[in-house]
């Protein structure tokens, strides 16, 4: 026989039974600590068929959220956008005409301080391969958000119905001749986002390009506080300086600007469906651009009057969208887009300003 | 084996040293029991302190989610499943491909939702006529969702207060045997000859066929509720009465149209969805009305289109005439005119202060034309347009500060064909606006009254 020299095995060989209870009591401990919560299946009570897929072209006739007899009523006097915007719970709808997914752009908007329950958001994309490729990332960007706790109140994404322009690289953007048919896309896709988001609950709309990929975590509590009916930041753009070999920044959207002379001579000399574009020196309109009004050490909270907006970052209370405001996609006064909506603005009886010294900034290539 | 035994022969074990009893866990189990005990302490500790309530015992409460789409079991940090995820993530994330509303020729077969818009002011009288209208479209009720928006009525008018009950009589399929009911109410309390005195001097056919126009039977769905009715209040701060002499004053026409311009883009714009193919614009005195109009219009799939629209006069002033002269061609001398105008003024058409010489629809109509003749247009009047949602996607609307030196629907309809939209209209399809005797028709009507009386008792005498 083989003298074991442990008295601990020695015991277990003997009465083999002996050793069921310390294991047991392993056993039991073991289970009571590793076993996982909620593996079980919740059963789920459905009354509606399922929608499956993203891309699901099935017509719901059936109409979502609304009361048992479906009839709902919205008593616009109480609606109000004021400077205490989050105070008084006013609903913010962001909008952003998305033909490329930047993530910096969505990671800047999860760090955005305005209540996110308060918080709409918009998105159209055009119908092109590259808008198929930013739609699946945005979809996965949403997805990640809008299953958790911390939801944006709704989220909407279109695709738009008219035709666009099959290639978006910046140089190809930027020829002159090509600004007109490009704008008037961009206006339709602007008109097709906000009509059919805009709703009885919104106070405000926050019109943010997709390629602005920094602002401050306060932009909406900022703008809001002007109390303005249109007011546009100021759109810069961060680069490496090569020849002082640091980081600079530099003026990137020169559509905010203040009416010139000069500009409204080379207006009266236009055909009836010619446009004016700023940042071509073949049409020189001498018009201050609030892009070079920026001061370093100057009160970010300073205002200024504009006639002409560009879309980087633009606050408008949604009373003025409501009254008609919109954007052209024809030559409204010899403008377009979003200089022609400030211009519609301007003709309903409202002002519009810019913030030269609030800075947001547009993602550099 | 046989240990010591001090000689006896003996097979019991002998142990050597003292007898005495044994002592249990002596050193074999002992350590291992010590530890095992330490570790079932501290592990009963950490699990009493950190541990969830998810200890198979009994439950003292139930979560439940209560979502639009139902009752599940679980809360939120329960979600775990596919199916949860994906009814979570459904409930506020929406996705509309613009294409798939375009709207088509049948669009009630193909399942296109209308959105139903009406602008009301100071209609509490008509509502019952208007709401007989909106039963009465043979359009499929579950594809039309109705949308009022009820501003500025004068204190002795409850417009909000009546469209909240009809709306929800409707909703519940009642409506047609309130508005029965209260006729007949109405029948048996008014005084008979003040106020619709008038009729007795309208064409006899005409009245008949009014009064025949809601009697049962009444097509198929006419009790079916609509997909959804939203009622929105909102005031404008409108200064300008409502009666037939204070609207029509050319003065005061252009502030006029632009108010009405802001009233129908805020309802438009508040109530339109992505999944809307057609927004049918409808005014609320209309007195008679295909049921079929929705489908009439819309066969012709053209973006813009409307009908011609008369209204009805006592016979001393000729049976009828054309009412909406806000659809026309334009002209050279509209244009012409518009050049030696301010950028403000606005031209309103049947005054003689703005000579346009335009061809208005209302005039291009015969009695006996054809209805599905269409026609181009550029300026279109507010009382029945139909128009495809992706016109007012894109931008168009109605505006409220002088476009073109119009406001409201005809600028509305410049702005659309400036877009390019295609707008029409069908000047031998009618539809027929109430009557509303103005002070020159009643004082006629007193006059013509008296006279009748006077020759009565001139025969009893």
């Amino acid at each position: 026989m083989v003298q074991l020299k442990s008295p601990l095995l020695r015991q277990i060989r003997r009465k083999p039974l002996t050793a069921i209870a310390p294991i047991t009591l392993l056993v039991v401990l073991v289970f009571l600590f590793f076993r996982s919560s909620g593996s079980q299946k919740l059963r789920t009570y459905s009354y509606k068929s399922k929608k499956s897929g993203f891309f699901n072209h099935h017509r719901d006739v059936i109409p979502r959220n609304l009361p048992g007899d479906h009839i709902s009523h919205y008593d616009l006097n109480k609606l109000a956008s004021t400077p205490m915007a989050a105070y008084n719970k006013e609903r913010v709808l962001i909008l952003s005409p998305m033909s490329k997914f930047y993530n910096e752009y969505w990671q800047n908007i999860l760090t955005l301080t305005y209540p996110r329950e308060l918080i709409e958001l918009g998105f159209i994309v055009p119908r092109t391969a590259e808008g198929d490729v930013a739609l699946k990332k945005l979809e996965k960007a949403v997805k990640q958000v809008q299953t958790k706790d911390a939801r944006f109140a709704k989220v909407t994404i279109l695709r738009q119905d008219s035709e666009s322009l099959a290639s978006q690289k910046e140089k190809d953007r930027h020829a002159l001749k090509v600004q007109k048919e490009r704008r008037a896309n961009m206006a339709l896709a602007r008109n097709s986002l906000l009509f059919t988001t805009l709703g009885p609950f919104t106070s405000w709309v926050l019109w943010l390009d997709s390629d602005i990929i920094e602002t401050p975590h306060s932009l909406i509590e900022d703008l809001v506080s002007h109390d303005k009916p249109v007011i546009s930041a100021n759109c810069y753009q961060r680069y490496y300086d090569d020849e002082k070999k640091a980081l600079s920044i530099r003026p990137y959207d020169f559509n905010n600007w203040v009416e010139s002379d000069e500009g409204l001579k080379i207006a009266a000399g236009l055909e009836d469906d010619e446009i004016i574009v700023e940042g071509y020196a073949e049409l020189a309109t001498y018009r201050p651009l609030m892009a070079h009004f920026y001061d370093a050490k100057g009160d970010i909270n300073t205002e200024m009057a504009l006639d002409g907006v560009g879309g980087a970052a633009v606050l408008v209370k949604a009373d003025v969208h409501r009254d008609g405001a919109m954007f052209p996609s024809f030559p409204f006064y010899h403008l377009i887009e979003t200089e022609g909506f400030a211009k519609m603005v301007k003709r309903l009886g409202y002002e519009v300003f810019g913030l030269p010294n609030y800075l947001v900034f547009h993602f550099n290539e | 084996m046989i240990a010591d035994t001090y000689g006896k022969k003996s097979d019991l074990p002998v142990h050597h040293g003292k007898l005495a009893p044994k002592t249990p866990s002596r050193g074999a189990f002992r350590r291992l029991y010590q530890i095992l005990g330490a570790i079932a302490t501290i592990a009963l500790l950490v699990f009493y302190f950190t541990r969830k309530q998810d200890l198979p015992e009994v439950k003292s409460h139930e979560v439940y989610t209560v979502t639009a789409d139902g009752v599940r079991k679980g809360g939120l940090d329960g979600v775990q499943s596919e199916e949860d995820l994906d009814k979570l993530y459904h409930s506020t994330v929406e996705f509309y491909d613009l294409n798939d509303y375009q709207g088509t020729h049948d669009g009630n077969a193909d399942g296109d939702v209308v959105l139903f818009c009406m602008p009301l002011r100071n209609a509490e009288a008509i509502l019952p006529t208007m709401f007989k209208h909106i039963m009465n479209l043979t359009y499929a009720h579950e594809q039309i969702d109705l949308a009022f928006l009820v501003s500025d009525c004068s204190d002795d008018d409850d417009t909000l207060g009546a469209l909240f009950d009809y709306t929800v009589s409707l909703q519940a399929g009642k409506l047609g045997e309130k508005l029965y009911a209260e006729e007949t109410e109405a029948k048996k309390k008014s005084v008979k000859g003040s106020s619709d005195l008038y009729l007795n001097y309208m064409d006899p056919d005409y009245v008949e066929r009014v009064q025949n126009a809601f009697q049962p039977p009444f097509h198929a769905e006419y009790s079916k509720p609509f997909r959804s009715v939203q009622i929105f209040h909102k005031d404008f701060g409108q200064l300008i009465g409502q009666g037939f002499s204070d609207r029509h004053d050319v003065k005061v026409q252009g502030i006029r149209r632009k108010l009405m311009g802001r009233a129908r883009n805020w309802l438009v714009y508040n109530a339109l969805k992505p999944y809307h193919s057609w927004v049918y614009w409808r005014d609320v005195d209309i007195e008679m009305c295909p049921g079929d109009v929705i489908q009439h219009l819309m066969k012709f799939n053209i973006d813009v289109i409307v009908p011609n629209v008369w209204r009805p006069l006592p016979e001393f002033l000729g049976n009828e005439q054309p009412y909406d002269l806000n659809s026309w061609i334009e002209s050279e001398q509209g244009l012409e005119l518009a050049k030696t105008l301010q950028e403000d003024d606005v031209i309103v058409e049947g005054y003689a202060e703005y000579p346009t010489w335009r061809a208005h629809l209302a005039y291009i109509r015969t009695k006996d034309g054809n209805p599905d003749e269409l026609i181009a247009l550029d300026g279109v009047g507010g009382v029945s347009i139909l128009a495809k949602a992706r016109v007012f996607r894109q931008g168009a609307m109605f505006p409220a500060f002088t476009f073109e030196n119009h406001a409201e629907t005809e600028a509305f309809g410049k702005l659309a064909k400036r877009m390019g939209f295609i707008v029409g209209g069908l000047p031998h399809y009618t539809i027929w606006h109430i009557y509303e005797p103005s002070e020159d028709d009643l004082q006629e009507i007193a006059r013509k009254e008296r006279k009748r009386r006077h020759q009565r008792k001139g025969k009893q005498n």
